[in-house]
């Protein structure tokens, strides 16, 4: 047996492993001083490291809020003040979301059928992301980038089922490449597909993604060797998509990127259709395939108004339901990069990922 | 499926949230304000699996409030005067708060990630909680664990250092 890396030895301390591997790490330290040293070093660290965070405790028990005190407990003593900062946190809360409800409920008369029902599992907002607001959000398809006003009533529209908060900004990490030439802009935007010239309209049901026509089909298909992804996309290095995006690309911190490909932004729902996406793929925890899309765009695009083809500005971001039991997350970052994280992940999980954007 | 009452949530996690967001923020206040808020979610939205859920939002909402506070340029207070609610000796309350105040230093100096495994690890949870909590794929929780430990230890030793040069 090799080694035991320090992962391993960390998770064989906080009884992480399975009963098998477990007597196989055990074994192996009984073998191996080298490992059995840095499992040493590593369980002093833990010890001293959990000591430190579990040493901070409360200063004082917190206050529980009055709606949820056990009922028939008996006559209070001694009147505790109201936590009026509490309360009126939730009470703030309530009224925003009520507002959320009626506002969804105006959008749904004023365009019927385009944004469709998702009730959010949890809805949870690991990213960011106001639950309430995201509790709103159906679908938001790709509207028309040159026909759409920069004020107008969809890009208002759009906004008002955008959400507040950005993914985090801070530590982006980027990998420096020479800046792709105006050249090899030109011909990648040649070999991309003309979009249909017809105005499109500014809000519609969301298609399907890209040309993935199958795309409804499960996740266990897309594991199954049918390498959904790759339609219509080329595998590219990684050196040559970080040039495609003009020296910077987004990966997700703590994954290893499966592979990386472009395509025209023509296939990818909520893309500019002139310009090339990079795709860098990732597999989640049960194997399926996770996507983050990225696509440069265009500085005079990136107007005051900044409304592009999904009607974002920076720092908001769109859930939407592109093929069943899928969930993509959009939004439009403070460089200008349209990016998606797309997969078969419980919206929780997904939203949780937004913030392992680098 | 049927959703925990919110009561028994409450009941069950409003202290380990309040004591995770006390530890991540250094001011009790807050952090009730921020679990309160916590609570107004899982209210409008029930969870499914309420543990992750709870956690994961509220670490949200303090990382976001940490970014509002650096735009607002205001200073997050790490330890606020508790000294009124205290009931130990003077001496040892103060020993307690500067060791406290050490701790949330050496933590602030971590990466989010960091951080986030660390605290969620202290309030019980398993590899599995805590990937669901913060979207970490299992197979990485230990490494991240493990170097996260090692780096909490050499900022508060080198916070240590740095009080001794001081004094």
């Amino acid at each position: 047996m090799s080694h035991l890396d320090e992962g391993q030895l960390t998770s064989l301390l906080d009884g992480e492993l399975t009963a098998s591997a477990r007597r196989e790490a055990e074994a192996h330290l009984a073998a191996c001083a080298d490992c059995r040293g840095l499992y040493d070093e590593i369980r002093a660290y833990s010890v001293e490291a959990d000591a430190l965070v579990t040493g901070i405790e409360l200063p004082r028990q917190p206050a529980p809020l009055p709606s949820v005190q056990p009922r028939g407990a008996g006559a209070v003593a001694t009147r505790r003040p109201l936590p009026w900062r509490t309360l009126g946190w939730a009470a703030t809360l309530v009224a925003a979301l009520g507002l959320g409800y009626l506002v969804r409920g105006m959008d749904r008369q004023a365009i019927p059928t385009d944004v469709a029902s998702s009730k959010e599992p949890g809805g949870a907002t690991p990213a960011g992301l106001d639950s309430g607001a995201a509790a709103t959000t159906g679908l938001i398809a790709p509207a028309a980038p040159t026909t759409a006003p920069a004020a107008g009533p969809p890009a208002e529209l759009a906004r008002q089922n955008t959400l507040e908060a950005a993914p985090r900004r801070d530590g982006e990490r980027t990998l420096q490449a020479p800046d792709a030439t105006r050249e090899e802009m030109a011909d990648l935007r040649a070999r991309t597909p003309t979009p249909d010239p017809s105005p499109a309209p500014t809000v519609v049901a969301a298609p399907p993604i890209g040309t993935l026509a199958a795309a409804d089909q499960s996740a266990s298909s897309a594991k199954s060797g049918n390498r959904l992804t790759d339609m219509g996309f080329q595998p590219v290095t990684m050196e040559r998509a970080v040039r495609i995006l003009g020296g910077t690309i987004r990966l997700l911190d703590g994954l290893k990127p499966e592979r990386v490909l472009t395509g025209p932004g023509s296939i990818v729902p909520g893309a500019e259709p002139g310009i090339p996406v990079v795709r860098v793929v990732y597999e989640d925890p049960p194997g399926r395939e996770l996507w983050l899309d990225q696509q440069r765009t265009q500085a005079e695009e990136r107007s005051a108004a900044g409304v592009g083809a999904a009607a974002l500005l920076p720092g908001d971001t769109v859930l939407t339901v592109p093929a069943q039991g899928m969930q993509s997350v959009r939004w439009l970052d403070q460089h200008g990069f349209r990016l998606a994280l797309t997969g078969f992940l419980p919206t929780d999980s997904l939203r949780g990922l937004l913030q392992r954007v680098r | 499926m049927t959703h925990v009452p919110i009561e028994e949530l409450f009941a069950q996690f409003h202290q380990p949230l309040v004591r995770m967001l006390y530890r991540r923020t250094g001011d009790q206040d807050r952090a009730e304000d921020l679990a309160a808020e916590v609570f107004a979610r899982a209210l409008a939205a029930p969870p499914d699996n309420p543990r992750p859920w709870l956690f994961a939002v509220a670490l949200n909402l303090v990382r976001d409030d940490g970014r509002r506070a650096v735009r607002q340029g205001r200073r997050l207070q790490l330890l606020k005067g508790e000294s009124a609610t205290s009931a130990g000796p003077p001496d040892e309350d103060f020993e307690r708060n500067e060791k406290t105040k050490a701790v949330q230093a050496a933590l602030t100096e971590l990466r989010d990630l960091d951080r986030e495994v660390l605290l969620l690890k202290a309030e019980g949870f398993d590899y599995d909680e805590i990937a669901a909590a913060t979207g970490l794929a299992k197979g990485a929780i230990g490494t991240t664990i493990c170097r996260a430990r090692k780096r909490l230890v050499e900022a508060y030793r080198a916070q240590g250092k740095d009080r001794h040069v001081a004094s």
